[in-house]
């Protein structure tokens, strides 16, 4: 190689290379698994179709008409329909608010955005990274995260939407948050944090079905190296908190009982995942677990092994949780109820028990809890630097007053 | 643009449409290509895996909206270019992350001028490595490097120097 720059080199490495066996025929199994046609598909027949169509025009005049009858005779007291809201992200295509701070926006029926909480303006939140509706819709938890960054609004809040009052948990009042803090302010915010939450960047939060307490997981698991990311529980003013003993190494995505007895949990935050931690140590592969457990820690059961991101319906007799193969339904017991309903994503339970929202990578969609129904509601959400938990939707039994009410900068 | 330079068997120059044993004989040719792709411009398996897993997600999701491509390893190489340059574009936003796994990429690659040339490249810092290679490998320019970064011309061009130096003494190290 004597008198050739070495430089020249570069432009020939691009040779095939084989990965791992597993890894290949776990994706090509995955591949597979979308390409297949799904099974709420039209019937070929064309005499069949129209009379599936003609059919369904039949259902959806009666239901109209139902519809109407109904909202003529107590259009007062019947509450609105749930809203479903996602995290917008920076960078990504899920846009609306604007780009450069943290947001919460609703998802209408044709994919439209609504801004229904930002970032106070002017002030750098963070990332948001999760978020849950209280049962009465009125109260939003939501986490946001930063890395290396310096704003004193990150942690948990919980936010009044009907006043704007804005509930910082276990963070004292510091003034003029909308500036970028000193160090020495971080790190005071930083150790309050710990002492009251666990950590300092709690996420993927979720509400009791009382509405009084909040679970999430705390521990530095963003960037894929945290060998200690834990469950724990927190009362919604910010008092009682405690770790929830699971018995695993890792918990990830809380989701309650509807009686609030028990909480389902991942152990990895995807269904199969890789880390790598030194060059010199080999990498590790997990596969996730979900279980359930009661608060107290005791009962642990198995639901499914290779799953995550469980969800638990309202009726609380359904978990769905996510898998490589796309989303599947469970009894608590464990017992697998269906087939793989959709590509994949981490799922969310409307209120009524009807429908769940997935969101993945290639953004929000909703599908009957039968399979039937996918729509994809809006584009990609993979974008940001940590990525968005999963779908809430905001139920609407009481309406607040005020729409895109902002938190108080001078809290 | 990024380089794909090694010639394709033929089957995989067709199309590609649903038909599973069609798209087997496809993953076939373009998995190893994919992967070694993203493993030779990120240093790390676990970095390529996830990467090569985004990119045959995108594909068939973009695949079964158009139901026939043409030319199928170009439009995959499309496709793993732009997850690539996302995770770049992470990579810069976040400034943190772990460290490069730098023996990966340098052992897939025989003892060769081309197996010195990815030691050599594992052996930067990882910073001047992803300039050198959006630089030499994938032929983007300084300001197209600029905008991926985040960063001014005139840093890209500073760290590019750097590089370009380092690169050559390991380089030259290795041979010795």
């Amino acid at each position: 190689m004597s008198g050739v720059d070495p430089l020249e080199l570069l432009g020939r490495l691009d040779g095939p290379i084989q990965p791992r066996p597993a890894f290949a025929d776990a994706l090509l199994e995955q591949c597979l698994d979308a390409l297949e046609p799904r099974h709420w598909s039209l019937p070929r027949s064309r005499a069949v179709r129209v009379v599936a169509v003609l059919a369904a025009c039949l259902v959806l005049a009666a239901a109209a008409t139902a519809t109407y009858l109904a909202l003529r005779g107590s259009a007062a007291t019947t509450p609105r329909p749930a809203e479903l809201t996602v995290i917008a992200v920076r960078g990504g295509r899920i846009t609306g608010a604007h780009p450069d701070l943290a947001a919460i926006q609703a998802v209408g029926g044709d994919g439209r955005l609504r801004t229904v909480w930002q970032c106070p303006e002017h002030t750098w939140c963070g990332d948001a990274t999760s978020m849950a509706w209280s049962p009465g819709g009125r109260r939003l938890a939501l986490t946001l995260g930063e890395i290396g960054g310096r704003s004193g609004y990150v942690g948990l809040h919980v936010i009044d939407v009907a006043t704007g009052v804005d509930h910082h948990l276990g963070v004292p009042p510091i003034p003029h948050v909308a500036r970028e803090q000193p160090t020495s302010v971080l790190e005071r915010l930083g150790r309050a944090a710990t002492r009251a939450l666990g950590c300092i960047l709690p996420h993927q939060v979720a509400w009791a079905p009382d509405g009084k307490r909040l679970a999430y997981v705390c521990g530095d698991d963003l960037q894929q190296g945290g060998i200690a990311t834990t469950l724990h529980l927190i009362n919604a003013d910010g008092t009682g908190q405690r770790r929830i003993r699971t018995g695993t190494r890792t918990a990830y995505w809380p989701s309650f009982s509807p009686d609030g007895s028990r909480v389902a949990f991942a152990t990895e935050p995807r269904p199969r995942v890789t880390y790598r931690h030194d060059t010199e140590i080999p990498a590790q592969h997990f596969v996730s677990s979900v279980y359930t457990v009661r608060l107290d820690g005791s009962e642990r059961k198995l639901v499914a092994h290779g799953a995550s991101a469980p969800a638990w319906s309202p009726d609380g007799t359904t978990i769905a949780y996510e898998t490589t193969c796309g989303i599947r339904l469970s009894t608590p017991s464990g017992t697998v109820a269906d087939a793989c309903l959709v590509p994949g994503g981490r799922p969310a339970w409307s209120p009524d028990g009807l429908r769940l929202a997935v969101v993945d990578d290639r953004g929000v969609s909703i599908v009957d809890a039968d399979g039937t129904g996918l729509r994809h509601l809006t584009g990609n959400s993979s974008a940001g630097t940590l990525g968005v938990g999963r779908p809430a939707w905001r139920p609407r039994s009481v309406a607040p007053r005020v729409e895109d009410r902002r938190p108080d900068p001078g809290l | 643009m990024l380089a794909m330079t090694h010639p394709e068997p033929a089957a995989a120059r067709e199309r590609l449409s649903l038909d599973a044993q069609e798209f087997r004989a496809f993953y076939a040719v373009a998995l190893p290509r994919v992967y070694g792709f993203h493993l030779r411009r990120c240093g790390s398996v676990a970095v390529a895996e996830d990467l090569t897993q985004e990119t045959f997600a995108a594909a068939v999701a973009e695949l079964k909206k158009a139901r026939r491509i043409d030319d199928p390893i170009s439009w995959i190489f499309g496709i793993a270019r732009h997850k690539l340059l996302d995770h770049y574009r992470r990579q810069a936003r976040s400034r943190v992350g772990p460290p490069a796994d730098v023996a990966d990429a340098a052992s897939a690659e025989d003892e060769d001028g081309d197996g010195r040339a990815a030691s050599a490249l594992a052996a930067i810092p990882r910073d001047q490595r992803l300039a050198l290679v959006l630089r030499h490998v994938d032929d983007l320019s300084v300001p197209e490097i600029a905008a991926v970064f985040g960063r001014s011309v005139e840093a890209v061009e500073s760290l590019l120097a750097r590089g370009r130096v380092g690169f050559r003494r390991a380089y030259l190290e290795g041979a010795g």
